[in-house]
């Protein structure tokens, strides 16, 4: 042990027994059946909901877009109204970009993170129920919309003055305006719980410089989100207002502002592109040492890059409105910034080949994805570029040239890493493997599809086909194009259809994974697999980034995992500071509760009464929500936090 | 490129060639990045190396130096890239010359509106849509208006988009260098018929310019020797068409659509979406929901032969 | 033993002062740091909130409200109480670190109490500018600020009420007294956030 003086104050290292993981589990089972559902806060089962349900949207999402490459296959097609389409590219960009793309990180990290910092939970587990409560609520509510034919119809974007009363006169705007709040007060207070989950719940010793880099992916995006989401949430406040009451913020004549929208959505949405990739390279970051039996190259280059990363991309908002008469002063700064924000990226790029290249690779399904991922964010990732130059974007800007762009950035730096994460931890959440030679066709159906189908929209686009049109005619030169897109969209998702029936085969019949069947080296790997309600039996101490390595990087003995702490005198986890991690204090955790699930229930009825002006309905259910939160945060329904030095436990 | 009447790989105007090269330059460093990066990738993964046990670990220490090489490789072509882009910035933001015309460009959903602008008479004014007639090699001013929602002004041969914004006049500029007619169209989703919110620009050496130019300042009286046939139309039109369109000198003065006093001088109808025939012409009069589902011009409660009235009158418009 | 009797004897034990000055420098319930986030958050929604005021302010290149500056009178008299409820409420704090004996109950109450005329005056006078929401983006802008100011401070009020009760019930001891600390940071900044709209609606037009 490096540090014996430190660890006087501490209850002393104990070894896991079988008396001990009864008690443990004794205490932090979740209560069987219905009950157990609606009051769960145990953080892997919050995970896997937060993934399922993610996906789910994934899927409508991805249903909706191929009901528009269906129209868009060839010139003059009528299989859609221009206002189906209109709702359903609309709702394809919502359902992908917030109801799928973040909640499936939050997901991941949510289920992973209390076990990569050898904690029994999340610091706020209540907290962590209450945000998924609220994503599932919000999202159904946007959903609502789409199931009673009135879904917003304005793009993900929502530019005003098209979604002002006056040219928008339906209830399409108001659901999306009020289910954007709403899934705002999801974000904020699941980012917040990542925060302080990474301040007070990491094992002692896992000092800042030895977290997995996913932590810093989420770390930095949660941050990002604690900043930003109130300004997109203020600007569809502010819309409804203008919608619902008359105001003047957006409208033209009174001094409204229509351009003030693209600021404060654009502000909030550069952002949240960054939030919804960083954690996502880091599963690439943390998944590629695994399959390359080496730690990663240039670790410190890598989180530092995530982090300027997120510090850069809050300066490069109005590179989405180059084409808005803004001043010349404005676009030099914007593109500079915006041409800098591809150096960190960069950065990562060269960690990562380095990582293969030093490393001896092995070609499992997970390792396709990660590789492949690399390609494909350097393709979005020199598209980004290009668009970066001012007047390069005057002429890509809403052509489909940027549409590639997204799709590269979203799908090759979220989607793919994500099924690469799949087959990373799915072992650890199920007990299972998936199969990996289903797997390795999924990723080439799916690597094909999605290049067959995406690339050529770059070609589209210089050739001049714009965003959001749905329909083009024969004398535009695209029938071609499209075509083959359509095609290579269809090969796609039968790539991830593949992906959903190798989960669906692997969860009855897939091959038992053991503790860590990728021979890895962090902590979560410790643990049995699924691991037990209270993740471990005794909390290890950690001394390196590799703990479980440590015998073969000549670090041998630098942590403890086998002996650790018991804390088994109630729901307990232990508190250690910011930085260095040094244990201060016993941190007692909450139990099963109704309270979240109150919370976002009664929070649904104050939108629904908004959404309806049913003002006794929307003040009833205000008040529910006070009441709920007395009740939450009164003293003593939870024991006391107890200071390290006075803990008693042997 | 002929077949491809919005593409940005070519250049017809001033501006747009300026912009080409530097289009071009990051297009090349971009494809080149993708092929060294995609080698680099795969060497990593097949290149030859000592054979491991499935429980080794690769241990020792990393050539980190590559990565700073890298990354210094990189800021200096984004560096040489930013330079370029403001050098081109400060090229194109204002023409060489004195616009030697101004118009007035309004976006409505789903047309345009143009107008022409004169200082110095100002009974030269006139209004027109979806077709802007402009004189080859010269610097046209145009100030982007927006009537109802945000549009976006683009005509790729010639220069790079301007968003139309409500309460807001972008002014850009913009000159042909050779005669030809180039396609241009709305790139701010702007609602149902955004896909069909074309125009065309048509250049044309001085002369023709300016014929065109006069024939249009000029209105449409009804003439005393105007056959009956052209008489019903004229009072047909007034009844179901004169409440948005305007033909000058007439009674129909709508303001809501297109000015349609020289319509049969244009190669297109609604706003670029089909060809001015007399058969596409009279369908369009007679279904417009059909064709553009959602455009604000309605089914018009109007018979057979009242319809044919129309378009015969219609057909005198040039 | 359970945990509120072990409380209840460390409290009347001689070192509970040193342990209360600990708890407030450390403040380690998970709690205190969460509501830092929180601030951060709410904040920043304030901030882009003043941003679009002062970009539609700019935009219209006049000076709003365009019926010349706003009395003075009765928004002073806000913020005044408004700035007393925090200074209560710090006095109280301050009794936990400083003194043998804490005087919690008073000082919260005070707070309550001021913030309580705060909050009616706000009252009244959005109910007089409500109804003008729509008469121009000043409006539109007055009622959001004021409106959304309302909804912090009576939230605070609810926590304040809150803290009060459970004070008086005995049931703030020991190293929950940090839950004085993480109500107090909420209602300082809402404290803040007010002083903020009130330099900007009250202030700024008398400015030339």
């Amino acid at each position: 042990m490096q540090s014996q003086d430190r660890l006087t104050a501490l209850p002393p290292l104990v070894a896991p027994s079988p008396e001990l993981a009864a008690r443990l589990q004794a205490l932090w089972e979740t209560a069987p059946g219905l009950r157990g559902f609606f009051m769960s806060v145990d953080h892997k089962e919050i995970g896997i909901r937060y993934i399922v349900t993610a996906f789910a949207f994934l899927i409508l999402g991805g249903c909706e877009a191929l009901l528009m490459r269906l129209q868009l296959a060839g010139p003059n097609m009528r299989l859609l109204t221009p206002e189906q389409y209109d709702e359903l590219f609309t709702m394809h960009g919502i359902s992908m970009i917030f109801l799928y793309a973040m909640p499936v990180l939050s997901g991941f990290s949510n289920y992973l993170w209390p076990l990569l910092f050898g904690a029994r939970d999340m610091a706020f587990p209540r907290v962590n129920a209450l945000s998924y409560w609220t994503f599932l609520f919000a999202g159904l509510f946007i959903y609502a919309a789409f199931i009673m034919g009135v879904a917003p119809n304005a793009g993900w974007f929502n530019y005003v003055p098209y979604t002002g009363k006056a040219a928008n006169p339906g209830i399409n705007i108001d659901f999306y305006a009020l289910g954007m709040i709403f899934l705002g007060i999801s974000t904020t207070v699941g980012s917040i719980n990542f925060v302080v989950t990474l301040m007070r719940t990491r094992a002692p010793g896992m000092s800042i410089n030895r977290m997995p880099v996913m932590v810093w992916g989420t770390l930095t995006a949660s941050l990002a989100n604690i900043l930003v989401v109130p300004s997109v949430s203020l600007a569809f406040l502010m819309l409804w207002l203008d919608r619902n009451f008359g105001t003047h913020f957006f409208t033209v004549g009174d001094g409204g502002q229509p351009v003030l929208w693209q600021h404060l959505f654009w502000m909030f949405g550069h952002p949240w592109v960054y939030a919804i990739v960083l954690p996502a390279m880091g599963f690439v970051s943390d998944g590629l040492p695994i399959f390359c039996r080496r730690p990663l190259v240039g670790y410190t280059l890598v989180a530092l890059s995530t982090v300027a990363t997120m510090a850069l991309g809050f300066g490069v908002w109005v590179h989405h409105m180059f084409a808005t008469g803004i001043s010349d002063v404005a676009l030099s700064f914007f593109s500079g910034a915006s041409l800098v924000i591809t150096v960190p990226s960069a950065i990562a790029v060269f960690c990562w080949i380095a990582t293969i290249w030093a490393g001896r690779p092995i070609a499992t399904a997970a390792f396709h994805f990660y590789a492949g991922m690399i390609a494909l964010f350097v393709i979005g990732g020199v598209s980004g570029f290009m668009t970066a130059s001012v007047p390069v974007d005057w002429q890509l800007t809403d052509t489909y040239f940027v549409v590639a762009h997204i799709h590269y950035v979203l799908i090759g730096i979220n989607v793919f890493p994500v099924i690469g994460a799949f087959y990373t931890w799915f072992p650890k959440m199920s007990g299972r493997m998936l199969d990996e030679r289903l797997g390795k066709w999924n990723f080439w159906l799916m690597f094909i599809g999605f290049n067959l189908g995406f690339f050529p929209m770059h070609i589209s686009g210089l050739l001049g086909m714009p965003r959001r049109i749905y329909t083009y005619s024969p004398d535009m030169g695209w029938s071609t194009l499209n075509l083959i897109t359509t095609l290579g969209s269809f090969l796609f998702a039968i790539g991830v259809l593949l992906f959903i029936v190798n989960v669906v085969v692997s969860l009855r019949r897939g091959a038992v994974a053991g503790p860590n069947p990728w021979d890895a080296g962090t902590l979560e790997w410790a643990t049995s697999s699924p691991p037990p309600p209270y993740n471990f039996t005794v909390i290890p101490e950690v001394g390196s980034r590799h703990p479980l390595w440590e015998d073969r990087l000549g670090d041998a003995g630098a942590s403890s995992v086998a002996r650790g702490f018991a804390f088994d005198e109630g729901r307990e986890t232990l508190g250690t500071s910011m930085l260095d991690s040094e244990p201060d204090s016993v941190l007692r955790m909450p139990g099963d509760s109704w309270l979240p699930f109150l919370l976002g229930l009664a929070t649904t009825f104050v939108f629904i009464g908004m959404l309806i002006h049913v003002w006794w309905l929307a003040g009833m259910a205000l008040i529910a929500c006070a009441v709920v939160l007395i009740f939450w945060l009164q003293p003593d329904s939870l024991p006391p936090l107890i200071p390290i030095e006075e803990a008693s436990h042997v | 490129m002929n077949g491809f009447p919005l593409n940005y790989v070519t250049s017809e105007g001033t501006k747009a060639a300026a912009i080409l090269p530097l289009t071009k330059g990051v297009t090349a460093i971009s494809l080149a990045v993708i092929l060294i990066v995609a080698a680099l990738i795969l060497a990593a993964i097949f290149r030859r190396r000592a054979v491991g046990g499935p429980h080794d670990l690769v241990q020792g220490t990393t050539p980190l130096h590559w990565i700073y090489i890298g990354t210094g490789v990189t800021v200096a072509i984004l560096l040489g890239v930013l330079v370029w882009t403001m050098a081109t910035v400060a090229a194109v933001v204002q023409p060489k010359d004195e616009p030697a015309l101004s118009l007035d460009i309004t976006g409505h959903q789903w047309w345009w509106e143009v107008r022409y602008l004169d200082q110095d008479h100002p009974s030269n004014i006139f209004n027109t849509a979806n077709e802007i007639h402009i004189p080859v090699g010269k610097p046209i001013r145009i100030n982007l208006h927006a009537a109802d929602v945000i549009h976006s002004f683009w005509v790729p041969a010639l220069s790079g988009k301007t968003d139309m914004i409500p309460g807001q006049v972008n002014t850009i500029w913009l000159q042909a260098d050779r005669p030809g007619a180039y396609r241009g169209q709305c790139t701010e989703y702007c609602g149902k018929q955004h896909a069909h919110m074309g125009f065309t620009v048509i250049a044309d050496e001085d002369q023709k310019f300016e014929a065109w130019r006069v024939a249009q300042v000029q209105g449409k009286t009804p003439q005393e020797d105007d056959p009956s046939a052209i008489a019903d139309g004229r009072q047909a039109f007034k009844t179901h068409c004169g409440a948005c369109h305007t033909v000058r000198g007439t009674a129909a003065g709508g303001i809501v659509g297109p000015d349609l006093t020289h319509v049969m001088s244009r190669s297109t109808i609604a706003a670029g979406t089909l060809p001015n025939a007399p058969g596409w012409f009279a369908g369009w009069i007679a279904d417009p929901q059909h064709i553009k589902p959602g455009a604000k011009m309605p089914v018009l409660d109007i018979s057979g032969p009242e319809l044919h009235a129309v378009t015969t009158y219609l057909a005198t418009l040039n | 033993m359970s945990d509120a009797v072990a409380l209840k004897m460390a409290e009347s034990d001689p070192a509970a002062i040193a342990a209360r000055r600990k708890q407030a420098i450390l403040g380690r319930v998970s709690g205190w740091y969460g509501v830092w986030f929180i601030i951060m958050t709410e904040g920043s929604l304030f901030a882009y909130l003043l941003f679009s005021y002062y970009y539609c302010l700019a935009q219209a290149g006049v000076k709003w409200p365009v019926s010349g500056p706003p009395p003075l009178t009765l928004a002073a008299m806000s913020t005044l109480l408004l700035v007393a409820s925090s200074a209560a409420l710090a006095w109280s704090q301050w009794s936990l670190v400083k003194e043998a004996k804490p005087r919690l109950v008073p000082g919260v109450g005070l707070a309550v109490i001021f913030g309580s005329l705060f909050l009616m005056l706000q009252a009244l006078d959005l109910a007089k500018k409500a109804p003008a929401i729509s008469a121009s983006t000043y409006d539109s802008f007055y009622v959001l600020l004021a409106g959304l100011d309302f909804l912090h401070v009576a939230a605070g009020i609810i926590a304040l009420v809150a803290l009060c009760a459970w004070a008086i019930d005995g049931r703030i001891i020991g190293i929950r007294t940090t839950y004085v600390s993480i109500i107090a940071a909420y209602w300082h900044f809402v404290v803040a956030v007010w002083l903020s709209i009130f330099a900007t609606m009250f202030l700024l037009p008398y400015a030339s």
